[in-house]
């Protein structure tokens, strides 16, 4: 048995610095040297059958690279099929790309550049690669491993990824060719700290099946921190923390970041790819915080137009998973702590109602300890959903009530109290809230309702010991006391009678544990800024809220040198908010010596606001601009379906007048479309508590 | 594996193979710190048994890889542990090799464990480990906030105590996968000896538990195991034994695919 070549990267230093440590070494010997050393691997195999490879041995501690001579895109260029780099320990061994380049620390390419398939089994294993995203300027640059054509068996093994510009790993094709990524293996594989994603694979196979895609198989991922870029203004906005497309096998995988996973399966542009429909994910735990302030939905709207998900609000969200495209099974999820939720609209599937309007499917279930809405609008069943734990729920459902309609919502409570059901019989006029317990189903009260033809809003609310019913904006007609002394696994939820009697829309589920926020933005006397009136239309009428405040909700998070207040306008009819921030509650304010706005809407990238001023009474105005990208979709017959993409603008206007904050948010008024905004005030002194 | 960073040792046959052992880790860890150059490298243990009269301290940033799961065998003494990683280890690993806690049951034996992981470990990897006749536990990862780490094919053969005990709240991205586990609370003052006790979030896929007997437990959901997910599973359970403990006490522990099989001896 021959044994494969093997070579020190020592060895291929000038001689006047073999002794020398990593760090003291420069850079541009130290590319010099890997490039040399990878030469020797290939001429290693010239002639034999095997035709090259072998193991490039990196000793321990820091080796920056710098661009390569071979190529201007990458530190180090391995294009030698068989080859192995390995350090000698996973943290012992760094390969640091320097300050000032602009590449991929370590760039892979396939043997061939035409995109055909090639087996180029090459590893890189026991060592950390690190970017220079923390530290270059300006804040552009590449992936820590980078991944070309369509190379075959890639392994990383024992790796770190760490700061790196772009993506920690990125796998895309060259030119217009084929880009399929087949037998990629990721055996405890740490990513830390990337600019854009973790993971990004795309697959791109020309004119095949998209379930005909690369496999991989991942055990033993942990991704901490993803999209640091989109603070410093990345145009891609925020990035998910895994991006996948082709068949993808993930197995013990740890993700915190602002995003998630998602597999994408949409046939989407000429670059990216497809084929996602066939993965798993077994054992995971997600935990995002999203972009502070700014809403994932705002920020994740897009993935709405590739497939079906529920899309929460980051700051609150533990566990936000994507929901599964056909076939991707998720074998496991985790409960999570109290959070607040609030759901998406479901999409029609069948259509044949007015728009914005939906036949309700799948169900929907609030638990004790875990939120579950579990909706499968595509596939008509329940599928995975989103679980965040409340201990209060306040729902609100826009409906339309057809005469035969029967139970619609259950608020369910798997204590004693077993079942609580609202019944609506819109035909008799008639709201009912029944249990259905071992005994039966019994009826608690009964309710007439002079039931409109077109929508309205029920309330139910379930707080503490008892639940409530509101219709439109009348107070509760209907209240029922519920046993909640038992232990764990009592639940309340939520699911319909499966009767498609109702179509509804504009859900709002609120389960909150306690306050996040003492309410101190209210609205105040409407006054329309003469700059937020559009063009094209005319001023932007100021629309009434619906419901109440949790329409404009905020928090305040951050660091003790600034404060945040966040909050998000959404497609229930409000499209302009007029709010008002007190310094009595929120006493940072009075001290605040500036503000930056930030803003996200569907679609559109997230900006900072890039106007500021102050005003002939010296208080600081800040205005922010960004379009809401809307992709409406048209179902035609035939396969594929056409969208359209228009821009709408979305602003904000703000005034800060010693200790209070007053100002303007106008939202584009398309349905289906949310705006995010995060208003960050830096505090000239933090006051005492 | 060739290279500067690699040192082989072979077995000496006297009985103390301690010593040189740790002189090999040693020399790749803190002598090269002392001499002001970087940590780092892999030290092969050839075929043979080392019996080692100390326990071995697995240093930060070194590999102790055998020449195979059945070639190579750490045979301690039964009362200490065979391996030991040194508080808050990082990139520390030890893979393909046979580890014997020398320990058979007799009547007041000490419960020592065969390997231990303490303090704030990160990076850590144990790979194709064997681990048989441990006098305590196989396997004890305590005391400290572990991060990334990562165990993967590792069978337990006949522990005193507990198989596996993951005692780190705290800790994060901890993977374990491929595991099976034949015998535990062999020591008869063992009491309730448990297969997988989890006191911290894991991830754990592919495991085996052979056979949890009366007054056994298969897996136990500690405190600080909350979110954690097991799946696939499969754990034979005697008469009176128990697959698992504590689940319904944690919130989002998911136990996905998985089968009990009752067996009776």
């Amino acid at each position: 048995m021959s044994r494969r070549p093997t070579v020190d990267l020592r060895h291929h230093l000038p001689p006047a610095w073999r002794g020398h440590r990593g760090v003291e070494v420069p850079p541009e010997v130290v590319t010099a040297a890997f490039a040399e050393a990878l030469d020797a691997l290939a001429l290693a195999g010239v002639g034999d059958a095997a035709g090259g490879g072998g193991v490039l041995a990196v000793p321990p501690g820091r080796w920056r690279v710098t661009v390569s001579e071979r190529s201007p895109h990458a530190g180090i260029l391995v294009e030698t099929r068989g080859t192995t780099i390995r350090g000698a320990g996973i943290r012992a061994t760094r390969i640091e790309l320097a300050s000032d380049a602009s590449a991929h620390t370590v760039s892979i390419r396939a043997g061939r550049h035409d995109g055909a398939p090639t087996p180029d089994d090459i590893t890189i294993e026991r060592c950390t690669i690190v970017g220079n995203r923390a530290v270059h300027v300006p804040k552009a640059g590449g992936h820590g491993v980078s991944v070309r054509d369509s190379a075959a068996f890639v392994r990383l093994r024992d790796v770190v990824v760490e700061d790196a510009a772009a993506n920690a790993l990125g796998m895309e094709r060259t030119g217009e060719h084929r880009g399929v990524f087949d037998g990629v293996s990721l055996r405890n594989v740490t990513l830390l700290r990337s600019g854009r994603s973790a993971i990004d694979i795309k697959n791109y196979d020309v004119g095949a099946p998209a379930s005909s895609g690369g496999r991989s198989w991942i055990r033993g991922l942990s991704v901490d921190g993803v999209a640091l870029a989109w603070d410093e203004g990345d145009p891609q906005g925020a990035q998910h923390a895994l991006h996948l497309r082709g068949q993808r096998h993930l197995q013990n995988v740890e993700v915190r970041g602002r995003r998630g996973i998602w597999f994408l399966n949409s046939p989407g542009g000429p670059v990216n790819g497809r084929g996602a429909q066939r993965s798993t994910l077994e054992n995971y735990l997600v935990e995002v915080s999203g972009p502070v302030g700014i809403s994932a939905r705002a920020a994740d709207v897009r993935a709405s137009d590739a497939h079906w998900r529920l899309v929460t609000d980051p700051r609150d969200l533990h566990d936000p998973r994507v929901l599964p495209l056909a076939g991707v099974r998720y074998w496991t999820w985790t409960d999570a702590a109290p959070r607040r939720l609030r759901t998406d609209r479901f999409t029609d599937p069948a259509g044949g109602l007015p728009s914005g309007w939906v036949l309700r499917r799948g169900s929907a279930r609030l638990g004790a300890d875990g939120l579950v809405l579990a909706g499968d609008p595509d596939g008509g069943g329940a599928g995975a959903g989103v679980e965040v734990g409340c201990a209060d729920v306040d729902v609100t459902w826009r409906l339309v009530a057809r005469p035969e309609a029967r139970p619609v919502l259950v608020v369910r409570d798997d204590g004693p109290a077993g079942r609580v059901a609202v019944a609506v019989d819109a035909g008799a006029g008639r709201l009912a809230l029944q249990t259905e317990g071992p005994q039966g189903r019994r009826t608690l009260g009964v309710a007439e309702v002079a039931w409109p033809a077109g929508p309205v809003d029920v309330r139910v609310r379930a707080s503490g010991d008892h639940v409530e019913v509101a219709v439109g904006d009348r107070a509760p007609c209907l209240r029922c006391d519920l046993d909640r002394s038992a232990p764990r696994g009592t639940a309340v939820g939520l699911e319909d009678g499966g009767d498609g009697a109702v179509a509804w829309r504009s859900v709002q589920v609120l389960a909150v544990p306690e306050p996040r926020w003492a309410g101190s933005v209210r609205r105040v006397a409407s006054v329309e800024p003469p700059d937020l009136v559009r063009p094209d239309r005319g001023a932007v009428p100021a629309e009434r809220f619906v419901g109440s405040f949790r329409d404009l909700t905020g928090v305040l998070d951050g660091p003790a040198s600034k404060d945040v207040v966040a909050f998000e306008l959404d497609d229930r009819g409000l499209t302009t908010a007029e709010f008002e921030i007190h310094g009595e509650s929120a006493p940072w304010l009075a001290g605040a010596r500036d503000a930056r706005v930030w803003m996200a809407a569907s679609g559109g990238p997230a900006v900072r606001s890039a106007r500021q001023h102050r005003d002939a009474d010296g208080a600081l105005v800040l205005e922010g601009v960004t379009p809401v990208q809307v992709v409406q979709r048209r179902r035609r017959p035939g396969p594929g379906e056409r969208t359209e993409q228009a821009r709408h603008p979305t602003r904000l206007w703000i005034r800060l007048e010693g200790d209070r904050a007053v100002g303007t948010a106008v939202a584009a008024p398309v349905p289906g479309a949310f705006c995010g905004f995060r208003l960050e005030f830096v505090a000239r002194r933090r006051p005492s508590p | 594996m060739e290279g500067a960073d690699v040192v082989e040792v072979a077995p000496t046959g006297d009985g103390r193979d301690g010593a040189a052992l740790q002189a090999a880790v040693d020399a790749l860890s803190v002598d090269r710190l002392a001499a002001g150059r970087d940590p780092g490298g892999t030290v092969v243990l050839t075929t043979g048994s080392f019996h080692l009269d100390r326990p071995v301290l697995v240093r930060s940033h070194v590999a102790l890889t055998g020449a195979s799961l059945v070639d190579t065998r750490l045979v301690g003494t039964g009362r200490r542990p065979v391996l030991r990683f040194e508080d808050g280890a990082e990139g520390a690993t030890v893979e393909q090799l046979t580890v014997d806690g020398g320990a058979r049951p007799r009547a007041g034996a000490v419960a020592t464990p065969a390997v231990v992981l303490r303090g704030d470990s990160a990076f850590c990897s144990l790979r194709r480990l064997r681990i048989v006749d441990a006098a305590g536990d196989g396997l004890r990862i305590v005391a400290g906030a572990h991060r990334h780490l990562a165990l993967d094919e590792i069978w337990l053969e006949r522990c005193g105590r507990h198989g596996i005990v993951l005692d780190a709240p705290g800790g994060r991205s901890l993977f374990l996968s491929s595991l099976a586990i034949d015998g535990i609370g062999v020591d008869p003052a063992a009491g309730s000896a448990v297969a997988l006790q989890l006191g911290a979030r894991a991830q754990v896929s592919q495991l085996s538990v052979e056979l949890v007997a009366a007054g056994q437990v298969g897996v136990a959901f500690g405190p600080g195991s909350d979110h954690s997910a097991l799946s696939p599973w499969s754990i034979g359970v005697a008469d009176g034994g128990r697959a698992f403990r504590g689940r319904s006490r944690r919130a989002g522990v998911v136990v996905g695919v998985g089968a009990v099989a009752r067996v009776t001896p």
